[in-house]
Order: structure tokens, then sequence, then C-alpha cells
């Protein structure tokens, strides 16, 4: 790619790169929110206090994780087009840990509909539910860490391969799996910023200068985590990081963190300002869909070769009108709510 | 088609790898079908909440609901992903092939689910404080999100089996609207609407309610069992649209797939007569007992169909393109002058543990091409299977594996490498001993494989002539 727009690449392997990005920073955002949450409500339950925080985060967590795993499956389709081979191989040489993928987050899953509905009283069960529930997204999201960096690794895959070895072994798996976890933080601060200004109007300021400390905090850990990282890539990986083109999303990326990090500094000081919790919003919004596309940088040389059966397959044009049609049915949908809580249940 | 990757096999012990997907996949029908059929029993009980035809009806929406987000959109969305996962521990080649084949149709089903997701928790949300229009409008756009993200899927499911016109042009919808597509979206319809119904009456029994509120509720969320009447109609035109050598298996050709094939019409006529005697005519009451055994029916019967669908597609993944052992239909030419494991970059995992390089070529080789359906010991065991056989009738049966058994796809290797197979198999027969001669004359041997292989050709058996 000699562009900084992914459509240089030409044909259909541009707009399947740019549709996993943008796919991939909406699930992102989700993903974020669930393990942001996640690590809050634990602080909580062992600490034994409720706050306005972790009682949003309770009430809203099962749908986020339900909004992650529908928005990640979308991702899960585009990376099996674009690095089809390295992702297939990647999958399985870790076979065991996919089998254990799923029924980790089933657990996880009716685990945060049992903190939702109150049914576990006692303070230890509380902590249990809540520690068990991120122990089963932390393994999530360890496991991808380490087929994301194994998928790239071709010359560990025979090795792997011949000892049957469950575990890949990278010193890029800690500080890449450490990145996405404190880059989880921000994300969840801006959604619960929001829900807990909702739900409490102007007795939330303690909670949102809370949120924006611990924003602050995830910022910084994770850009050390990036800088780390950095220095445990492979020479692939940062070669390609390294090239011209990169070099806005790059800026980009920093721009928009560091806007991040000014605003949620304001919103600390001044937590009742809307404003400033709106551009903390939207400049961490841009740091996701930048970061997705750096994220893809560092493997742009792994990308598969364009085949003919792109060229040939049928369906965009479904899939541009489908897209369009599901626009106007969540619109439709969001009338519909709005509508039905003005006119209220029948008597 | 051009030559694929050669991905790792793993070793799922002595369980098939059919086995794995078999179970992870019946599973996901059976949830995905129930949320479909959920969707549009909930909007009848709706029109007849707000119609005033049944008063108890919006405190059956919100039970049943909770059942359906709790059981359907965690157990039935995770085992929507594990399919994907399953499918490259089972088959990369084949899904690989899927994705680059239908992947707009994929994201379009994508779209579709992520709406269902939207309308179902903004039902589960706000859906007890919205006025009966909006709620009714809010499960119909679930229900038609729902049931289009399974007209999407049909069409590559069915595809697999019957691809049609799509083997001349490789045009998307000439292998969408493949001939089984109508019949199986039918059959899969009228499934959802059972399942749904049958789910209803087991969570109906668990309201704290009065008996007669019970039974009448159990009534009208068996109208949802009355289309099972056309399950016979539809069953036979799917039938009658399936390839030849297909139909053959299921009409006695395979007495696995025939009696699989019994269990799912016996299980669906038990439901059917139960449903239409009992509940509908005679309007009985039907206790919990009884509604989670015919629910457990009703799973029996789907697992039964999907099995049978499976089978009917064999010897192939993707029907006339690519074989069961995600080898291509075209590349078997090649590789019987190749080899299919000459260029295969994956070691074995215990090469000292075989007496010679050529059972060591043997255990490649089964890897490659045999172990999707067999293992060596366990599940469809080929030492089972081969056990009684003389060192020709080995060579013969592989060399001519589609002869063998129609389902199997033609052996795609050289002669050297049926001969390693049937070494390998002998000598693990034998108790494997640390020693394995090169007994007999290989070179004669290798002539009169060749000779076999050549009078079987390398088409698969509905295309061989005896």
């Amino acid at each position: 790619m000699t562009s900084v727009f992914p459509w240089a690449l030409g044909g259909p392997l541009s707009l399947y790169l740019g549709l996993l990005v943008v796919t991939l920073a909406l699930h992102a955002a989700f993903i974020g929110y669930v393990l942001g949450g996640i690590g809050w409500v634990v602080v909580a339950a062992i600490r034994g206090r409720k706050d306005p925080v972790s009682e949003v985060a309770r009430d809203w967590l099962p749908f986020a994780l339900g909004a992650a795993i529908t928005a990640g499956v979308a991702p899960l389709l585009f990376v099996q087009l674009v690095y089809q081979e390295r992702f297939y191989t990647a999958n399985l040489l870790l076979f065991h840990r996919w089998m254990a993928v799923v029924p980790a987050l089933i657990v996880g899953f009716y685990l945060l509909y049992l903190h939702k509905s109150e049914k576990v009283k006692r303070r230890g069960g509380q902590i249990a539910v809540a520690v068990i529930a991120a122990a089963c997204f932390g393994f999530v999201a360890w496991s991808w860490t380490e087929n994301h960096l194994l998928s790239q690794d071709k010359g560990a895959w025979q090795g792997l391969y011949a000892s049957g070895g469950m575990l890949y072994v990278s010193p890029a798996v800690v500080p890449r799996l450490l990145m996405w976890l404190m880059a989880s933080l921000p994300i969840f601060a801006a959604g619960a910023a929001w829900q807990v200004r909702a739900k409490h109007g102007d007795e939330s300021a303690a909670s949102v200068r809370r949120l924006a400390i611990v924003a602050l905090v995830g910022i910084a850990l994770s850009t050390g985590a990036a800088l780390w990282l950095w220095q445990q890539m492979s020479d692939d990986a940062r070669y390609d990081l390294d090239q011209s083109m990169m070099g806005p999303w790059w800026i980009a990326l920093i721009t928009a963190r560091a806007a991040e990090a000014i605003a949620w500094g304001l919103v600390a000081r001044r937590p009742a300002a809307r404003a400033w919790l709106a551009r903390a919003s939207v400049a961490g919004g841009l740091a996701i869909v930048t970061g997705a596309m750096v994220r893809e940088g560092a493997r742009l040389h792994a990308l598969e070769p364009l085949r003919e059966r792109w060229i040939m397959s049928g369906g965009k044009i479904l899939f541009a009108i489908a897209a369009v049609v599901s626009i106007a049915a969540i619109v439709a949908l969001y009338k519909i709510v709005r509508r039905g809580l003005a006119e209220g249940p029948p008597a | 088609m051009a030559s694929l990757p050669h991905y790792p096999v793993n070793d799922f012990g002595p369980a098939m790898k059919g086995m794995v997907i078999g179970a992870v996949g019946i599973v996901h029908v059976f949830l995905a079908q129930f949320a479909i059929g959920g969707g549009g029993l909930l909007c009848y009980f709706q029109w007849l909440g707000q119609s005033g035809r049944e008063p108890a009806a919006r405190r059956f929406l919100d039970g049943y609901f909770k059942a359906l987000v709790l059981v359907s959109f965690v157990l039935g969305a995770m085992t929507g992903v594990a399919m994907w996962l399953t499918s490259i521990q089972v088959g990369a080649r084949t899904i690989g092939l899927m994705i680059d084949e239908f992947h707009w149709v994929w994201a379009t089903e994508w779209l579709c689910f992520a709406i269902e997701v939207a309308a179902g928790y903004a039902f589960l949300r706000y859906g007890a404080r919205m006025s009966d229009r909006a709620r009714l409008w809010l499960l119909i756009l679930y229900t038609a999100a729902a049931w289009l993200s399974l007209f999407w899927i049909n069409g590559i499911l069915s595809w697999q089996l019957t691809p049609g016109r799509w083997l001349e042009t490789h045009d998307l919808w000439a292998g969408f609207f493949n001939p089984s597509f109508w019949p199986s979206l039918l059959y899969r319809t009228l499934v959802a609407m059972t399942l749904a119904a049958l789910a209803a009456v087991l969570v109906i029994n668990t309201f704290d309610v009065d008996r007669e509120t019970r039974r009448r509720l159990i009534h009208r969320a068996a109208h949802f069992l009355a289309p099972m009447v056309l399950m016979p109609l539809v069953a036979l035109w799917y039938l009658a649209v399936l390839p030849e050598d297909s139909r053959r298996w299921l009409m006695g050709g395979s007495i696995a797939m025939t009696m699989f094939m019994g269990i799912a019409a016996g299980a669906s006529l038990l439901i059917g007569g139960y449903a239409g005697v009992a509940l509908l005519l005679r309007r009985l009451y039907i206790n919990g007992a009884t509604a989670a055994l015919l629910l457990a029916l009703a799973f029996g019967a789907t697992a039964a169909g999907e099995f049978v669908r499976e089978g009917a597609r064999k010897p192939f993944t993707v029907r006339g393109t690519m074989y069961s052992s995600s080898i291509g239909i075209d590349e078997v030419v090649r590789l019987r002058r190749t080899g299919s494991v000459a260029d295969d970059p994956w070691p074995l995992r215990d090469p000292e543990r075989y007496a010679s390089d050529e059972l060591r070529l043997g255990a490649k080789v089964i890897r490659t091409q045999c172990e999707v359906c067999h293992t060596m010991d366990g599940a469809n065991a080929l030492n089972h299977l081969t056990d009684r056989w003389t060192m020709d009738q080995r060579r013969l049966n592989i060399a001519q594996l589609q002869r063998t058994k129609g389902f199997m796809p033609p052996f795609a290797g050289t002669p050297e490498e049926v001969e390693a197979v049937a070494q390998l198999l002998a000598w693990h027969q034998a108790g494997e001993p640390a020693t394995w001669p090169m007994a007999g004359d290989r070179a004669e041997a290798l002539v009169k494989i060749r000779a076999w292989m050549d009078e079987a050709g390398s088409r698969p058996a509905s295309e061989v002539k005896p």
C-alpha cells in the first residue's frame, strides 16, 4: 500500500480492509465498556460499596456484552477474507483455547445477568460473581491477543504444531494485552459518565470526576504499554508501521489520544461541564478508529493476495441496500421506543 | 480450482471432527430456530392482548421474552460464534470457500442479526413501559429481522447440498436460490414455529396463574403448531429436489441415514399428532413435564434432521466442488500425480512412533484425507472398519475408495500413498511392532494399485459408471 487510505490496495481488498477497521472499532467500543465496566464492578464489590457508576455498569453490562458479541461477528467475517490463511492457522494451532473461549463467554454472560438480578445477596457471593466474570473475559482477551500475535509469527507455527503445545509464548503478549485492557478504561468512563449524568443529573459530579481520573490513568497506562509493545514487536510489524503512508494515521491517533487526555483532565476539574465530556468522548471515538487502523497497519505485509473469486463475487449491491435499510430500521426502532414510552402502557 | 493451502490438522482423540461440529451445530440450530419462531409467537400474543382477545397475553409476553433472551440471545448467539470457530477446526478450506463466495450475503445476514438483537434488547428494557401499538411494531421488527437472518443463512447452507446452476455459472444468485432453497426455508420456518410453541407451553407452566388461564394460554400457543400439518408435504418436496445419489442414501442406501430420517419423521409425527388431537381438537391441559418431554422430542427430531442433511451431502462439503476431506474435486488428478502430502509443511507430532518412513507417509496421508470423518481407534475407526481385510483388499478398497463406499471421495494421492496407508493399517492392527519390514513385492503391488485407481477414475461415485 502506498497511500494513507486503504482503497489504495485496489479492488475488493480495500473495501474488506476498510470494513474490517470500521466494524472492529465498533466492536472495540462495546468490548471496552465491558472490560472497563467489569473492572469497576470488581473493585466496587471488593470494597463492599455501591456507587452510581457500579449500579449503571451492573444494569448495562449484559447489554454491552451482547452488543460486543454481535458487533464482533462482522470483523470476524472480514478477517477471514483479508487474513484467511493466517487467521485459520492460528485458530487451528490454538484449538484447545478456542474450544474454551465460547464456554468462558457463556459463563461470563450468565454471571452478568446474575449480578444484574441481585439474587446473590452475600458480599462474598457478589465478589465471586464479579471476579469469575472478569476472569472469563480476561481469558477471552488473552486468547484473542495470543491468536493475533501467533497469526503474525509464521516462524513459530510448525514448532508449536509439532510440540502439540497449548500456549504461544511471545514477549509481545503481555504488553499487547495490557494495552487493550488499559485502553478499555477511557471507553468505559465515557459511556458510564453519560449514563450517570442522565440518571443522576447534577448529583453525578463526584462520580464523573472519578471516572475522569480512571480514564486518565487508563490513557497513561495504555500509552506506556504501547511503548513497551513497540519494543517487543516483530521486525515485519515495525517495518510496516514505519512506512510513510502510516504517518498520518500515527499523527491522528496521537492527536486524538492527546486531545482525549486534555479533555478528561478538564472533566476532572469541572465534572458538571457537559461540553468537555462530549469532547473527551469524540476524541476517544477517533482514537478507537485510528487505533484500529494502526493495528491493521502493523500486518499489511500479511494481507491475502487479491483473489479472482472476490472480484467475481456478487452481493455488493445487496449489502449496500441492506446497510441503508438497516440504518433506517435502527432509526425506526428508536422512534418506536420513544413514541411507545411517551404513550405509556395501557391502564 | 487453484491449489489451496495446507492447514494444521488437530486430533480430537476418540471423537471424530464431524461429531464436534455436529454437537455445536445442532444446539445452535435448535436455539436459533426457537428465537425465530418465538418472535412470530410474541407478535401473535401481542395482537391477542391488545385486541382484547386474551387478557393474560401481556403477562405471557413479558415472561416468555425473558426466557427467549436468556436462552437464545446468550446461548444462541454464543453457539453461533462457536460455529465459526468449529467450522475452521473441521474444514478450514471449506469455510474459506464459503466465505469467499458468500461474504456479502453473510455480511447482510449480520445486519439482520444486529437489528434482531437491538430490537430484542429494546423490548426487554422498555417493553413493559410502552404502549401496545409500539410493542407490536417492535416485535414485528424483531421477527422480520430474525426470519431474514434465517433466509440468508439458508441460502448458503442449501447451496452446499444443491449448488444447482452455480456449478456452471459461479453466479452468486444461482447458488443462493438453489434447488433446495425454498423447501429448506419453508421447512425450517415450520420447525421454528413448532419449537416456539413447545417452548411457550413449557414457559406457561412456570407462571403463577390459575389453571384455566394457563389452559387458555396453552391452547393459544398451540395455534402455532397447526402449520406442522404441512411438514410432510414440504419434506417430500425437499426430498424430491435432492440429487439422486443423496436421495438414495436416505431411502435405504445408507441404513444409518435412513434410520435417522425415520427418527426425525417419527418424532415430528408424534409431536404433530399430540398437538393436533390433544391440544387443538380436544383443548387438553398439558403440564410442564409433558411440555419438556415434547420439547426434548423436538430436539431429537432437529438433531436427526441435521444429521440427515449433513449426511446427504456426502462425499462433499460443497457438492461438485469440494470433498469432505476439504480437497477440491478438480485437485484429485493433480494430487494423484504429485501426492497429497508432498507439500504438506506440517510435521507429525510423534514421528518416532512409526517404524518406517513409509508408515510416516501413511500417517500423514490419513491425517490429510481421512481424519475429518475417521479416527484410528475411536469413532468411525479405520481400525475397526478394515481389520478383517487382507492386504490386497486394503489396497483395492483404498485405491477405489468411491466404489468401496459411494459416500466416500476418490482417493486423492499416488499409488505409493495408497500402499503407505494400507501398510500403516496393517502395522497398527499388528500391534505397532518396533520394526516393519518391507514385506512382499512393492513394485508389483504399486502396478496393481495404479491399475485399480485408473479403473475407478478420479471422479466421485455419482459420476462413476460400473
